[in-house]
């Protein structure tokens, strides 16, 4: 019998260990950070939380919704995040943001894994949805929401496969649902899931009618779960608020639809083409469910870009099961090679142990100078004098000044659903440069602008006599009214 | 008694003929009118246009035409019968198109109602890019050459595609969609000597084919260029990605659906030629909307024999009690030409999307606008059409005015840093913007710029001397 060595770290901490050190150490903890304001915004917000030790319920950020009421979709990882930013500054958001992406990969090998994949297969099939995925990685509260993706697609595969217990299902996925209605709002995904088990489970067989009978009472008890949140069904409310109206989401990037001229979406182009091969090539028989699974999330993918990630972390168990028996006969030798020596490897002392040296001597982390107003900021503490008012500002700028400049509500962040429809609505209007832009910047009592270089607001505001420039740097303008 | 495909012609002609389509085809951008302002000025002068006549920005530099001959047939239906004319000559195509395709599933031996549910939802997919312009006549020659691509595969004549690529190569620019088509079989065919011999052959008298033009070898060349260019391919919308959450998108995802489905279920075994062809076309279409039609059109012939042999006994009965007619081309030509007779016609865009008053009052106020006009560039084809005696800033022509006139053109309209002194380089003395135009906003500021012209959809600013 073979004996583990615990020196010897397996491919799945391997894998592990490359994300979680490239994450946190390399030059891409920047853009963790700083690929949306998100990030500082949900470190405010949960300082603000572990300061007041109370849910936070209404907001003191901004000046257009002053004391307006919040329904906080994600407190409890606000909570990790504000503490992490708190404790270690930007590092401490990429530290967390590097284990939870590193966990979320190792565990969909370990699946993988489990159901019988190779570990050569499993890593090669974990690389390419990480590479999927990848367009989706920054410091906020999603990622706790691909993690989840992966417990729950696993149980529930484990349970449609004959490798779980019903009870052991439930056991399982209702306490987890309880958390994820807390630490991100995209929990709906969970019970999407099991409605897609449910729906591909449809049939009069007595193993199909059981399945159905039990999928549809863990449906039910999963969604009664997420109603334990400090909001309640406000919170279902106000998602389903956001989602249906589109003058929200179609302001935000990550809901559109993906553009494949960008190269942010070609791992899901390789998924789609590795799917084609399975089709064409290989031509093995489709379960039901897998059919659902993978046509159902590849039209939310084509949908939204944001699920994306989602996709692939469902459709790779998928893929490799109809790998599993059709690989290359050299792939298959090589592979069995590999799995000898991952048998006897463990190296769970390596993670434990990268954690600590990395928190100890992680280079220092500092959001990206090119996309946030960094030297504005700076500008406006060292000359208070220089700006009196209100500001307006961008969305994607909102989070970060929050955080860097609380003295200065801000116009507008990403939180678009706190805001409304018609407040979002008038900030579109000024930052087009629509008719009547001028008239909502004197409702709104704007005295002076914060706004990206290249921005055309800055262009109206320099025609007018009276609006002057106070401060330009090759990123931000500052116009201030006379 | 007309049979399924010609009724289904019959249908699909008259529905274009009928509103919202016969003016959509005509007003979805401008390029339906620039295509007829080209032809136009081809059928008087009586030559293939060389240089540039309609725009201020890049007067007599020299014009590689792409489709002339569809230009000149554009323009000889504008003559006779206006933009009705345009949209007439437009449905005659994609009716045909979808018509043959039909003709071409059924006479493959697949099931009548398969065959006819498939056109339909293969026109589903495509009508998001049904326009009254050039490149419908490239859903026809793409048809046409598939079917003779796999036709040569089995030992057809290759010379046939070289007729066709002849024919294809003047009337649109996407004749290199058929190299990639016949790229795909020929890769496809690499382990059989014999059917590779057929394909080279085939390929190499089509590229001769291709020179066949105006232009010679700098056709295709200008078009690879145009399609290296990343800027302008992401710049233009017809380009992009097509948007899924958009009403228009549906068609294409059942068309997904179906596929997917189809191969999930059924396992059907493709030849390697088929497959790559599957896979390139869907990866094209999923990369750019225009390509959809296309992808259809290509796929369609290989999903109809997986869904034929899908469908139960019953449903095989009742399809073929369907079979009936053969020549009733005359039934379908009469009451098409009486459609054709009694439909209203457009004669004009309408006036709540385009610049019908502004073009009125700058008729009505000619000596006031004799300097250079800086113009949107999806009204740039209206305005060559609407107002020949003026000369455009841009127009739908993007290919002809290159990169960095698109980039001047872009600075002006989204206010980038430079873009007055873009307008002073060009010497723009008039705009004729949307409403809504940034810079419209920005000209209110200057006192050097005076509002001329306001309505619901244009403004003109002017600039005073």
């Amino acid at each position: 019998m073979n004996t583990r060595h615990w020196w010897m770290p397996s491919l799945r901490v391997a894998v592990w260990l490359v994300f979680f050190v490239a994450l946190a150490c390399s030059p891409w903890r920047a853009q963790l950070v700083s690929r949306d304001g998100d990030a500082a915004l949900h470190w405010k917000l949960g300082a603000w939380m572990l300061e007041h030790r109370e849910v936070i319920r209404v907001d003191s950020f901004s000046h257009t919704h002053p004391q307006g009421a919040v329904i906080s979709k994600e407190w409890l990882s606000e909570l990790f995040w504000g503490a992490a930013g708190e404790a270690l500054g930007w590092n401490g958001l990429v530290l967390l943001a590097a284990l939870l992406i590193a966990t979320t990969l190792f565990l969909l090998q370990r699946q993988l894994e489990a159901e019988g994949s190779d570990a050569l297969t499993a890593t090669m099939l974990t690389l390419l949805a990480a590479w999927t995925c990848s367009m989706h990685w920054l410091a906020r509260p999603h990622l706790a929401t691909h993690l989840l993706v992966v417990v729950f697609n696993w149980q529930l595969r484990a349970f449609q496969q004959g490798r779980l217990s019903g009870r052991a299902l439930f056991a399982w996925l209702v306490p987890l649902m309880a958390l994820w209605a807390n630490v991100h709002g995209a929990f709906p995904i969970g019970l999407t899931l099991i409605g897609l088990y449910l729906l591909g489970n449809i049939g009069k067989r007595p193993e199909q009618v059981r399945n159905m009978k039990l999928l549809a009472g863990l449906l039910a008890a999963c969604a009664a779960a997420t109603l334990l949140n400090p909001n309640g069904w406000k919170l279902h409310g106000i998602i389903l608020h956001y989602l249906r109206h589109s003058q929200f989401v179609g302001g935000v990037n990550e809901f559109l639809s993906p553009n494949f001229h960008a190269s942010n979406t070609w791992g899901f182009a390789a998924q789609w083409l590795l799917l084609a091969v399975i089709l064409l090539g290989i031509r093995s028989r489709w379960e039901r469910v897998d059919l659902v699974l993978v046509a159902a999330w590849g039209y939310f993918a084509l949908h939204s870009v944001r699920n994306l990630p989602i996709f692939a972390l469902v459709a790779t168990p998928i893929v490799a099961e109809h790998l599993r028996h059709r690989l290359p006969l050299v792939w298959q030798r090589v592979a069995a090679d590999i799995s000898r020596i991952n048998l006897v490897a463990d190296g769970t002392i390596w993670m434990l142990a990268s954690l600590g040296v990395v928190a100890a001597f992680q280079p220092c982390t500092k959001p990206m100078t090119e996309v946030f107003p960094v030297r504005a900021v700076q500008f406006l503490k060292q000359h208070p004098e220089s700006v009196r008012g209100r500001m307006f500002n961008p969305d994607h700028w909102g989070s970060y000044l929050l955080l860097e400049m609380p003295e200065h509500p801000v116009f507008m962040d990403s939180r678009h659903e706190f805001y409304g429809m018609k407040l979002v609505r008038d900030y579109l209007q000024v930052m087009r440069g629509d008719p009547g832009w001028l008239e909502t910047l004197k409702r709104y009592q704007v005295n002076w602008t914060l706004m990206p270089a290249r921005h055309p607001l800055n262009q109206l505001l320099s025609l007018r006599g009276d609006w002057r420039r106070v401060y330009a740097d090759q990123n931000a303008v500052i116009f201030v009214q006379d | 008694m007309p049979s399924l495909s010609q009724w289904l012609w019959l249908v699909l002609f008259l529905v274009l003929l009928a509103q919202p389509w016969r003016t959509m085809m005509v007003a979805s951008d401008g390029d339906a009118c620039m295509h007829w302002r080209v032809g136009d000025w081809m059928i008087e002068q009586r030559q293939i246009i060389h240089h540039d006549e309609f725009s201020h920005t890049r007067a007599g530099a020299p014009v590689i035409s792409k489709e002339w001959l569809s230009a000149l047939l554009f323009a000889v239906a504008g003559r006779a019968g206006g933009l009705f004319g345009l949209s007439a000559l437009a449905a005659l195509v994609i009716a045909t198109t979808f018509a043959l395709l039909h003709g071409r599933l059924v006479r493959d031996g697949n099931d009548l109602l398969v065959a006819t549910a498939l056109t339909l939802l293969a026109a589903w997919a495509a009508c998001m890019h049904w326009m009254a312009r050039p490149h419908v006549f490239s859903f026809l020659m793409l048809l046409f050459w598939h079917d003779q691509v796999r036709r040569v595969e089995r030992g057809g004549k290759p010379w046939v595609l070289a007729v066709i690529m002849v024919l294809w190569v003047n009337l649109h620019g996407g004749f290199l969609a058929g190299f990639f088509v016949l790229g795909a079989y020929w890769l496809g065919a690499i382990r059989d000597p014999a059917r590779l011999r057929r394909l080279s052959i085939a390929a190499l008298l089509c590229a001769a084919a291709v020179l066949l033009n105006p232009n010679g070898w700098r056709l295709p060349w200008h078009n690879l260029q145009f399609l290296r260019s990343e800027f302008l391919v992401n710049w233009l919308a017809e380009y992009a990605t097509m948007d899924f959450q958009s009403r228009e998108a549906r068609g294409f995802l059942a068309w997904l659906a179906v596929l997917f489905v189809a191969l999930a279920w059924r396992r059907p075994r493709f030849t390697a030629g088929e497959s790559l062809v599957l896979i390139s076309w869907t990866a094209f279409a999923l990369y750019s909307r225009r390509n959809i039609p296309l992808m259809v059109i290509l796929t369609a012939p290989l999903l109809a024999p997986v869904l034929s042999e899908a469908v139960g006994e019953r449903w095989r009965a009742f399809s073929q009690r369907l079979a009936v007619g053969k020549r009733g081309w005359p039934v379908v030509a009469a009451l098409a030409l009486a459609g054709l007779l009694c439909v209203p016609r457009p004669t004009e865009l309408p006036r709540e999307r385009w610049p019908v008053g502004a073009v009125e009052h700058i008729r009505g106020h000619a000596t006031e606008f004799g300097g250079r006009m800086f113009n949107d560039y999806v009204w740039g084809g209206y305005l060559l059409r609407a107002l020949p005696e003026q000369r455009v800033f841009v127009d739908g022509r993007t290919d002809f005015y290159g990169e960095s006139l698109i980039r001047d053109y872009c600075a002006v309209a989204e206010l980038k840093t430079n873009w007055l002194a873009v307008l002073e380089r060009y010497d723009v003395e008039w705009t004729l913007l949307p409403r809504r135009a940034r810079l419209n906003q920005a000209l209110a500021e200057i006192p050097r710029w005076r509002c001329a012209y306001t309505d619901e959809v244009a403004v003109i600013y002017r600039r005073l001397p």
